[in-house]
């Protein structure tokens, strides 16, 4: 009895621990939030209070009317390149950990795993020939440059695989024996069932694109197609005296992102979870 | 026999139909590209000069090496890299094994944990920048002057500089070692611990002969992860330092993005990614391997990194 009340208090003990924590580690994101809503002369004065003393929404006025870097534009064209890649990549993606889970072809593992090497590459030397590519198809400035590259992630096909390889093989095989051919099992049976794989799947791709920075920054040269992250660097310049318009933006960004992990949170956790145990 | 070589080549072209959109993807923005680049690093290719394309072999290799610059961004990237990674899994671990113990509200803490990740490196580049490390408004220099101390002008002196750029790395990226050990330690099964602990084998024991070396594949998942990104690292400490001061931060990416997209030196450029590259390899390498002691041969065990391979 004294035995379990000790492991018990224990429990209690280490979620204590562990809230207090996460709450250090979300102080910086409450101070974004919070300075965003005070006035300027506040933002700068310093101090460490979380509730503003003039709550003002000013900020948030000025960036979504500036002229010069209107935050909606950006949070537009963000959207719009973070969706169409999703959408692309989900295609993409799904159908290639269909044939490297479910189905059978020799040296199917080893071009797996070199195509998971391809993860070690780093960013910054596809820029060059990727750019000299975006030349020669005549896409710098275009929304296909923000869409296309980012197709060649490796990390959804890996996830997605695993959760195929996970799927049991008899019914894949009753399916066929119904008559099934590939591309309906595709559809009707692993696309079902995988569905939570495919919603973090979503998440990551949306991620990643949403919050791209340096290849933007490459084959953007003007505002037409900007997307937040560069938009924001630039205001960094722009209002380096206006912290509280620049937290705003930064609120901003960090809205959407938040919706979509609110919304498939339960997935996300389990997709992480896989990653790890698995492979 | 027509037959069934007709359903083989069926089978085929099925696998061809499935991987085809992904396969073409990757061959036109990962494979040619690496090609290219590779084949372009042996050449003088600089769009500020008039000679674009002169065979020079290993010249730009040898210039790397005899740059002051470039092994000063290496030292810095190792530097940065070990820092980062080895306490963001060691945290990872330790709260991994507290947050174990915890039945209820497992949830809330692993959603809270999450968000730092969710945000722009950018974002969190420029909030840090302003917000803790700025000498006069900074968060962290207040707290320390109501302490008494006054703090220094972290992104203005190289040893802070790195420093800050460690501890925001780790900021960022710690939560995920944390979860999915912690994903990790839950499915791992009873028996041998109470069998250990009959033996009389101390907490402290079991930790090391037990936990660790069945939690082998995770870790050596995350530490991968975690390398191969802290390594490559780019946008944070572009926008948290630009490099700066002085050459202090400027981390390999950054020094090969300066010379090909700002000085236009692509050739050279590529040489330094073809360099990072196999730097970043060996370090793979001879970490799983000596580290780890994981032989890709060795499936005995079960369970291992390539497991549903067989």
């Amino acid at each position: 009895m004294a035995l379990k009340k000790i492991e018990q208090r224990k429990k209690r003990w280490s979620f204590i621990i562990l809230f207090v924590i996460s709450f250090l580690w979300l102080l910086p994101i409450v101070w974004v939030i919070s300075t965003s809503f005070k006035s300027e002369a506040e933002a700068v004065s310093g101090g460490l209070n979380l509730i503003p003393r003039d709550f003002t929404l000013a900020s948030y006025r000025y960036i979504f009317t500036d002229d010069q870097h209107n935050v909606l534009h950006y949070v537009f064209n963000s959207m719009r390149a973070a969706g169409l890649h999703t959408g692309l990549y989900l295609v993409v993606a799904s159908l290639a950990a269909y044939a490297y889970g479910i189905l059978k072809f020799r040296g199917r593992d080893k071009l797996f795993w070199a195509l998971v090497a391809t993860m070690m590459i780093p960013v910054v030397m596809n820029l060059v020939p990727l750019y000299s590519l975006m030349i020669t198809f005549q896409w710098l400035n275009s929304l296909q440059a923000l869409v296309v590259p980012g197709l060649g992630g490796v990390f959804g096909i890996f996830l997605l695989r695993q959760f195929n390889l996970g799927i049991p093989r008899d019914i894949i095989e009753s399916a066929q024996i119904d008559g099934a051919n590939h591309f309906q099992i595709y559809l009707r049976l692993i696309l079902p069932l995988t569905k939570p794989a495919l919603v973090v799947v979503a998440l990551f791709a949306f991620m990643a694109n949403w919050n791209e920075y340096l290849w933007p920054l490459v084959v953007l040269s003007d505002d037409t197609h900007r997307t937040l992250p560069v938009g924001l660097a630039l205001m960094q310049g722009n209002y380096n005296i206006y912290y509280s318009r620049l937290m705003a933006a930064t609120t901003v960004s960090m809205i959407p992102v938040m919706a979509l992990f609110m919304f498939a949170q339960r997935y996300f956790i389990k997709g992480i979870t896989m990653t790890g145990s698995k492979g | 026999m027509e037959k069934s070589r007709l359903a083989y080549f069926k089978k085929r072209l099925m696998v061809v139909t499935f991987l085809a959109p992904a396969l073409i993807v990757l061959f036109i923005v990962v494979f040619y590209p690496i090609i290219y680049a590779v084949y372009r690093s042996f050449f003088n290719w600089s769009l500020l000069s008039v000679d674009q394309s002169t065979f020079i072999g290993l010249q730009n290799y040898i210039t790397a090496l005899n740059t002051p610059a470039f092994l000063e961004s290496m030292r810095v990237t190792l530097l940065y890299s070990a820092g980062t990674t080895v306490p963001s899994i060691a945290l990872g671990f330790a709260l991994a094994l507290v947050l174990n113990k915890v039945k209820k509200g497992k949830a809330i803490i692993r959603s809270m944990l999450l968000i730092p990740m969710m945000m722009a490196p950018v974002v969190v580049g420029l909030t840090w920048r302003v917000f803790f490390f700025d000498s006069y408004f900074g968060i962290i220099n207040y707290v320390l002057s109501l302490v008494g101390i006054s703090g220094p002008s972290w992104l203005s002196q190289g040893p802070t500089a790195v420093f800050a750029i460690i501890i925001l790395s780790i900021w960022v990226w710690f939560p995920f070692s944390l979860l999915v050990l912690e994903a990790a330690l839950s499915k791992l099964p009873k028996p041998p611990f109470e069998a250990a602990v009959i033996d009389g084998a101390t907490p402290w024991q079991c930790f090391w002969k037990i936990t660790i070396p069945m939690l082998q594949s995770p870790l050596i998942f995350v530490f991968l992860l975690r390398i191969t990104t802290d390594f490559r690292n780019f946008d944070i400490v572009h926008v948290m330092t630009m490099g700066g001061p002085g050459r202090a931060t400027q981390l390999m990416s950054l020094y090969t993005f300066f010379q090909g997209m700002r000085a236009y030196r692509l050739g050279y450029a590529n040489a330094l990614g073809v360099i990072m590259m196999i730097v970043l390899g060996i370090i793979c390498f001879v970490i799983v391997r000596f580290v780890f002691k994981e032989k890709h041969s060795d499936k005995s065990q079960g369970g291992g990194l390539w497991a549903d391979e067989q």
